[in-house]
């Protein structure tokens, strides 16, 4: 050693304390958050929004929520069944086409196209978890003279989404949500019967809420009616709507009408949503029937065979936009079908009184009860055109009246080539719900 | 009482006596004679009488320690001499100070002298193995100094900037211009002088100084491909390359940038560094943004890029995203961006050194995780001012014959009309039982490559460079002050066509510069440095570098595709109506402006104090503080009569802070040394920016205030980091060294209940020819051979809005009027943490017969806790989180031969091979997809193409062939794996010549990549835009006529393979008697030229030209090449120096 030791003790004792110093400075500074605060002046937090005008924008976050998803999806409802059809150029390639998929009940090429995009339950399911968030938010801050019609209507709109996915989405699906501190909670597969009860469930909390508004309560009853029909209690679904008055509605707001075709968008070649008539052989008549329920305008001559002639809806318009989601006519419909399974004749008086309110001619007793359901089912879809019904309610034809798929459902050759499918719900998208939910591992459990 | 020390033998007292008088006989004469050698001399005298005194004390020892007592000293040097040294142990016992010696075969009485200096003792010789040391008069010694040249052992030329340093002192002196250097204040004695430089070999000098007199020693460097010996800037200050265990590629910029096509930084980093790609957006554009990927993609969401760090200050480098990784994207209309790191002036930096990956970089801390780029900018050296100018003109030109100049127009008429068919009339338009069309005639248009009406690629634009510097200053105080300014404009311009045509829209007579030349850039770059020397042991240091830049761009995405068809006239239309035209028109371009303005200040405040020899600490304040007014304008009725306009402003201000201290103690016990550094350092980013827009203005009005409609948003990120780390590097015999460190950070940015983890590195590097087995083994030709081990970790941090749920605040109309709603649109995720990227590499440096260089260096990475959004398929609003691994790994080799070398003439030849490949091996739960213009796939690269080709077809619809092939006769093959967009293998060539002793250099550069694809444009667009006449005529090759029917994107990924003629310099010194008349001490021309060829099978305008709405691809190499080739560029540069 050419280093006398003490020296050298001297230094390697000082430079250990250097280390040691600076790395237990860094270390403590480091885990010291406070050292390295920053500030955002961009975030809200949820401290921020704890409070009354919080919770009300919250609250209107879900409405809001609701008003832009809920006429998107009526639009899959209409194309998957009767209500709309698709037209197009002869040439195109369909096999992408998610509008195309859904009219012809091709499901499983549906749920291919859709790669991992799950737009139709995971809008629903927005609607349904965001009302998870402002729920506790409503009930802490909102003044006890609002508190009960608020939590009612997000009750209701909670409900409400559960039950449309219930109608509209194959068995087998998850209805996830988010916890109270904002993590997210995973469903597992659920069957279309305990999503009904789960919605049916929620509203019953709506109902129990509501206190002054009639809008909301017109919303939780004539929902929990439809959730009632769904299970064949068909009495309670007549009782719980019977409150409703014809005249009371639900409707959204919205600044612009997705829903909305221009007759004067039709051009050869060029692809075209017309108004369904006779679908797929069961279709309803909608533009021959020229029903002023679903009034129509001629807009061109079909690319598919250049004979058909194809109408737009004209009931809508292009600005602003409101579509009925609860209305005391549904209500009416609701006590009709119920009075027509529980052999009471006042179901026809009751659809001949909604008739007449808009001038048609009074229906005459079919005599057997299966014309009476289609019946009341014919003045369902033309009442409620283009508002999501129709899959529930074609659904509903085969679970809780035995009717075939193929009977109710579009069926045969499809226009564009080739068949109709044999999808009697839009399919979950397993391949976007497996990336994120360990808890699903298959798809629909039917389709 | 007397001691006696001895090597191997004891005693010999009647030479003492002998020796006692000889000493005072001799004295006189010794010194005399030592003076006139002019490297031994002494003040203290020494006698020899009748015994050879001279012989014993010019006999060579090699010692070396480091404070040690004089006594101990004394004794080691007996023992190597196997002599005896006699004292009384009183006289050394008044004279105990430590003492520090390192010389190598030095004569004894050499080192006798510096051992004694300061004391009152001399040396007698007293036997011919004896000597001893007798009491006398403390002589007083006055300080000498040492002076002396550096130069290129090559080229004979003087360096600047080379360091000198005295006796392994941390600070030194530097040489100036003309490569003179001065060291005073030299005690006499002998000293150890070393030659540091970036890009050569050290080399050491042992060096005596007698008394008040100046030594000259003039110093030749040799230049080397990774030399053991150069030193390396790292984290914790200046090593030896020898001692790192992995590679660092180092840039001598000052020398490359007076020799070589180099503008700016981005130019001086391609094809310069193996396993460093550069890619541009806007391939012939001035200005446009560029991005860099070091060693591959080791990550999916976050910003690749490594980052840059200036003087020790984190610099901004990238719009893709900051450094808090929030994307900007602040050009309006996706203008193409220009390149913060172009920002700093090239001709200011003396050198850059790419630190490569994780392994190298893990105690740079924040995203070091995808390598460092460590830039030192120039300083002054001390003497008189000295002045150095510069300038170069340059013309650029786009190369056009590396596209299409001329499409196709095919007319046809209505097959049942008969009326004009006014599509174009292709081959699947005439198929089929009800054809749309019959073809007529066929003719050619012009594009946008040909000088023509249409042609928006102006040839020979101008580009000028020029600049000052002046350096200057005393041993305690040096500065140095320089200035640039750059005016270039780019190839693009409105073709006359386009130019009549928004004139008749606008309604004016003339149009304004900014649409007629759309792409210009002027810049404006000051830099100035001061060092002060405080004291002995105290050095500060002000740095600035401040630019000023204003450019313009357009949008040239698709510029090729959108323009190229240009307009075929039909016949009987009007042709002052390009809406009667078919196709697009270089309008669909030209008619936005868009203008950017840089204000750019970097800056840092350091100083460095040494305590004692062992210890050096460091500290470092600085600031990169910029902004950015970027405004887009497009005028009313510019796009079409009754069309509003528009005014696009954003407006960023960028503010980056940076302190850090280390501390760095050296010891040498025994046959090791330690090296042990502690640092501690806090950085600070913050984003802040407004957007603005209007749209709706009035006639000829650019102002906001004017629009009928106005809006704005705010673009913000903040971020602060606080880390600390402590190293411990262990050598053995200088041949063999350990490194071991840890660095532990803290950020904003981490999840509130994440702790963080602290970031390992090892390294060992082994000097194998310096070990003594074998040098026994006697390896001809093995001059130096070293292997190497590194393995580190490091990280990539997320942004600061990642880990927060966030609720989004809008106003929307709802139960009957405007209320505002609170959205939560983020879910938070507490435990995010940053992605943390391992990396091991190993490889080994050689030189062989001194005219071979060879580097091999091996990497393998694993990148964990991918930051990616949790797929929520029901639309669960986005959520961060750390999911999926990325692995890479890579091959490296560089290679440089000395060829031949003379005095006046030499040949050098340098080249580098770079591997490297990454894979997506785990993705969570993030989403996956599959595209030809990209994918997220687990089991494939993050940048690679998957789509369909054609896998047969059949002319057989209808049952005949028609020679039509419609898409029902295409058989396409699934989707798959198409190949990778980042080129995985890139090669450089660089061959040097240098004549006339050096004042006469030739320099070229050769480069390319392999084993990439990119989107043929051009063959697509043929099928889509008629930029071919195939897609008409039944004499198309079947499987030709497929791809038009039935491809999309993935039968257009073809191989992006270049070779491309990257650069060529030739440099001559002037003359003296050229320059003497005009009062220049030296001076330079150089003729260069850039982008000379390009060799490819690639049929699109340019591999390399990557745009991608006006920023370079974030996540993958881009795609779709599709802009306008690189330009070529012919400059000459004059150097001067008055």
């Amino acid at each position: 050693m050419t280093c006398p030791r003490p020296l050298m003790n001297i230094r390697l004792h000082v430079m250990r304390a250097l280390a040691s110093a600076t790395v237990l400075t860094s270390m403590t500074i480091a885990a010291c958050h406070g050292a390295l605060d920053v500030s955002d002046p961009t975030l809200i937090r949820d401290t921020d929004i704890a409070n009354a005008n919080g919770a009300n924008a919250r609250r209107l976050n879900v409405s809001s929520t609701l008003n832009q998803n809920a006429p998107s999806l009526a639009s899959d409802v209409a194309y998957i069944s009767d209500e709309w059809m698709y037209d197009g150029p002869l040439n195109e390639d369909y096999s992408t086409s998610s509008r195309v998929l859904l009219d012809r009940r091709d499901s499983p090429n549906y749920e291919i196209a859709a790669g991992t995009n799950d737009q139709h339950l995971g809008q629903w399911d927005q609607v349904y978890y965001q009302t998870s968030i402002a729920i506790p938010s409503v009930r802490a801050y909102t003044p006890d003279s609002l508190k009960g019609d608020f939590l009612a209507q997000l009750y209701a709109i909670r409900g409400y989404a559960a039950l449309q996915i219930a109608e509209d989405i194959c068995p087998g699906f998850p209805l996830n949500d988010v916890s109270s501190d904002n993590r997210p909670l995973f469903s597992g597969p659920l069957t279309t019967d305990s999503a009904v009860a789960l919605a049916s469930a929620q509203l019953d909390s709506a109902i129990k809420y509501v206190h002054d508004s009639t809008r909301f309560a017109t919303l939780a009853r004539v929902a929990k009616g439809r959730a009632l029909l769904d299970q064949g209690k068909y009495a309670e679904a007549a009782a719980v709507v019977a409150t409703v008055q014809t005249t009371d509605v639900y409707q959204t707001e919205s600044p612009y009408n997705p829903m909305y075709v221009d007759p004067n968008s039709y051009c050869a070649g060029c692809t075209f949503t017309a108004v369904g008539n006779n679908e797929g052989g069961n279709g309803m008549p909608f533009v021959g029937a020229q029903d002023p329920r679903v009034p129509t305008q001629f807009a061109g001559v079909a690319n598919a065979d250049t004979t058909d002639s194809l109408y737009a809806f004209t009931g809508y318009t292009p600005g602003p936009f409101a579509m009925t989601l609860a209305s005391g006519v549904e209500a009416r419909l609701i006590e009709a079908e119920a009075a027509a399974n529980l052999n009471d004749p006042n179901w026809l008086t009751i659809l001949n009184t909604l008739r007449s309110g808009v001038g048609l001619p009074a229906l005459a007793d079919p005599g057997t009860m299966a014309a009476q359901i289609d019946l009341v089912y014919r003045e369902r879809a033309f009442w409620l055109y283009l508002t999501g019904r129709r899959l529930g309610d074609l659904r509903r034809l085969i679970k809780n009246y035995g009717r075939a798929p193929d009977a109710v459902f579009p069926a045969g050759p499809y226009r564009l080539g080739g068949s109709y499918g044999s999808a009697t719900s839009i399919p979950f998208i397993l391949a976007a719900e497996k990336q994120s939910n360990s808890k699903i591992t298959s798809g629909c459990t039917s389709r | 009482m007397a001691q006696r020390v001895v090597g191997h033998s004891w005693g010999r007292p009647l030479f003492l006596l002998i020796a006692v008088v000889a000493n005072v006989l001799v004295a006189g004469a010794r010194r005399a004679s030592a003076q006139e050698q002019g490297t031994v001399a002494s003040g203290k005298g020494v006698d020899a009488p009748k015994i050879n005194a001279e012989a014993l004390l010019a006999r060579p020892v090699t010692v070396r320690m480091d404070r040690v007592s004089l006594r101990q000293a004394l004794t080691t040097v007996a023992n190597r001499l196997n002599i005896s040294i006699e004292y009384r142990i009183e006289l050394l016992e008044t004279a105990e100070h430590a003492v520090t010696i390192d010389a190598k075969a030095q004569p004894l009485g050499a080192v006798l002298d510096q051992l004694l200096a300061g004391t009152a003792l001399h040396v007698v010789v007293t036997a011919p193995d004896a000597i001893a040391l007798k009491p006398g008069e403390i002589v007083r010694l006055r300080n000498g100094g040492i002076t002396g040249t550096v130069t290129d052992t090559k080229t004979q030329q003087p360096l600047r900037g080379v360091m000198i340093t005295l006796d392994d002192a941390t600070k030194g002196v530097r040489t100036d211009e003309n490569g003179h250097y001065r060291v005073d204040g030299v005690a006499p004695g002998v000293h150890r002088l070393v030659a540091r430089f970036v890009g050569y070999g050290r080399r050491t000098h042992s060096v005596t100084v007698i008394d008040s007199a100046t030594v000259t020693v003039n110093i030749v460097l040799e230049p080397g491909v990774n030399t053991l010996n150069q030193v390396i800037v790292t984290a914790t200050g200046a090593q030896r390359y020898r001692e790192l265990g992995h590679t660092v590629t180092q840039l001598n910029v000052d020398s490359l940038v007076k020799d070589a096509p180099i503008t700016s930084i981005s130019e001086l980093l391609t094809a310069r560094v193996p396993g460093l790609q550069v890619l541009t957006s806007g391939g012939g554009t001035v200005g446009g943004d560029v991005a860099l990927r070091l060693r591959g993609q080791t990550t999916a969401k976050l910003d690749p890029q490594p980052i840059v760090i200036v003087d020790g200050v984190r610099y901004k480098n990238t719009n893709a995203i900051n450094s808090s990784g929030v994307s900007e994207d602040s050009r309006p209309f996706f203008a193409e961006q220009r390149s913060p790191l172009n920002d700093l002036n090239v001709n200011d930096v003396e050198k850059v050194e790419v630190v490569k990956g994780p392994s190298a970089s893990t105690l740079y801390g924040p995203d070091a995780a995808n390598g460092v780029i460590v830039i030192t900018t120039k300083r002054g050296a001390p003497g008189k001012p000295r002045w150095h100018l510069y300038t170069s003109p340059s013309e650029t030109a786009v190369p056009t014959d590396q596209g299409a100049t001329v499409g196709y127009r095919a007319w046809g008429h209505d097959p049942n009309s008969g009326a004009l068919y006014r599509g174009n009339c292709k081959l699947t338009d005439q198929a089929g039982p009800s054809p749309s069309c019959v073809l007529d005639s066929i003719t050619v248009v012009p594009t946008v490559s040909q000088q023509s009406q249409f042609s928006v690629l102006a040839k020979n634009r101008p580009q000028w460079h020029s600049g000052a510097s002046v350096s200057g200053g005393t041993p305690s105080l040096t500065y140095l002050l320089s200035g640039d300014y750059s005016s270039e404009t780019g190839a693009l311009q409105l073709s006359r066509f386009a130019e009549q045509f928004l004139r008749q829209q606008m309604g004016t007579t003339s149009l304004s510069q900014a649409l007629k030349t759309p792409n210009t850039q002027q810049a404006l770059s000051l830099h100035s440095n001061v060092v002060s020397q405080l004291n002995a042991t105290s050095t500060v240091s002000l740095t600035a570098s401040y630019t000023q830049a204003n450019q313009t761009a357009i949008n040239i995405d698709n510029l090729y595709g959108n323009t190229y068809q240009a307009g075929a006239i039909p016949p009987g239309v009007d042709t002052t109506d390009p809406n009667t035209i078919s196709g697009y028109v270089p309008t669909s371009v030209f008619f936005r402006t868009t203008a950017e303005q840089v204000r750019r200040l970097t800056t840092s405040l350091s100083g460095t104090v040494q305590p004692t020899k062992w210890l050096t600490a460091d500290a470092l304040i600085g600031g990169d503080i910029g902004t950015s007014v970027d405004r887009g304008v497009e005028q009313a009725d510019a796009e079409y009569v009754g069309f509003g306009g528009q005014v696009l402003d954003y407006r960023r201000s960028n503010t980056g802070r940076n302190a850090s201290a280390h501390a760095t103690a050296t010891a040498h016990p025994g046959i090791t040394t330690l090296r042990s550094s502690v640092g501690i350092d806090y950085s600070y980013t913050n984003l802040d920016g407004l957007n603005s827009s209007g749209y709706g203005l009035a006639p000829g009005s650019t102002s906001i205030s004017t629009a009928t409609s106005q809006s704005n948003s705010q673009v913000w990120s903040e971020m602060a980091t606080l880390g600390g780390y402590g190293e411990e590097v262990v050598g053995f015999n200088d041949r063999l060294f350990l490194t071991g460190s840890l660095r532990l950070d803290g950020s904003t940015t981490f999840g509130d209940s994440y702790h963080p983890r602290p970031f390992p590195k090892i390294g060992a590097s082994w000097i194998v020819s310096d070990e003594p087995f074998v040098k026994r083994l006697g390896v001809p030709g093995l001059d130096e051979l070293r292997v190497r081990y590194s393995y580190g970790a490091s990280s990539r941090y997320p942004s600061s809005a990642m880990k927060y749920g966030t609720i989004q605040a809008f106003s929307t109309t709802i139960e009957g009027s405007t209320r505002n709603v609170f959205n939560r649109d983020q879910l938070a995720n507490p435990l995010l943490r940053p992605e943390r990227t391992h990396e091991a590499e190993y490889g080994a440096d050689a030189t062989l017969a001194s005219q071979v260089h060879l580097g091999l260096t091996w990497y393998a990475r694993r990148t964990n806790d991918q930051l990616n959004t949790l797929t929520v398929p029901t639309s669960f609003l986005p959520q961060w989180a750390n999911i999926g691994d990325v692995t890479n790994h890579g091959f490296e080799a560089v290679l440089g031969v000395t060829v031949f070398e003379t005095q006046n003439v030499s040949f050098t030849l340098n080249s580098s091979y770079s591997h490297t490949i990454n894979k997506l091996v785990n993705v969570g739960s993030a989403a996956i997809y599959q595209d030809a213009t990209g994918s997220f796939f687990p089991g494939y690269p993050i940048d690679a193409s998957f789509g369909q080709t054609v896998a047969s077809v059949a002319d057989t619809t209808g049952g005949q062939a028609d020679g039509i092939i419609t898409y029902n006769e295409v058989t396409l093959t699934p989707s798959h794996y198409l190949g990778v967009f980042s080129a995985p293998n890139t090669y450089t060539v660089n061959p040097v010549a240098s004549l006339m002793g050096g004042h006469f250099r030739v320099s070229t550069l050769f480069d390319g990549q392999s084993g990439g694809v990119q989107l043929d444009r051009f063959s697509l667009n043929c099928g889509l835009s008629g930029l071919c006449i195939a897609p008409y005529l039944k004499t198309t090759p079947a499987l030709q006529q497929a791809k038009f029917a039935a491809c999309t994107l993935g039968c257009y990924i073809v191989s992006s393979n270049f070779t491309r003629w990257r650069e060529l310099s030739v440099t001559t010194d002037l003359p003296e008697h050229f320059l003497r008349p005009v009062r220049l001490s030296r001076g330079s021309i150089s003729a260069q030229v850039r982008n000379l060829a390009l060799w490819t099978n690639y049929k699109g305008p340019d591999p390399e030209s990557v745009p991608g709405f006006g920023m370079v691809g974030l996540n993958s190499a881009q795609h779709g090449a599709s802009g306008i080739p690189l330009a070529r560029a012919w400059t000459l540069r004059f150097d001067v120096y008055p």
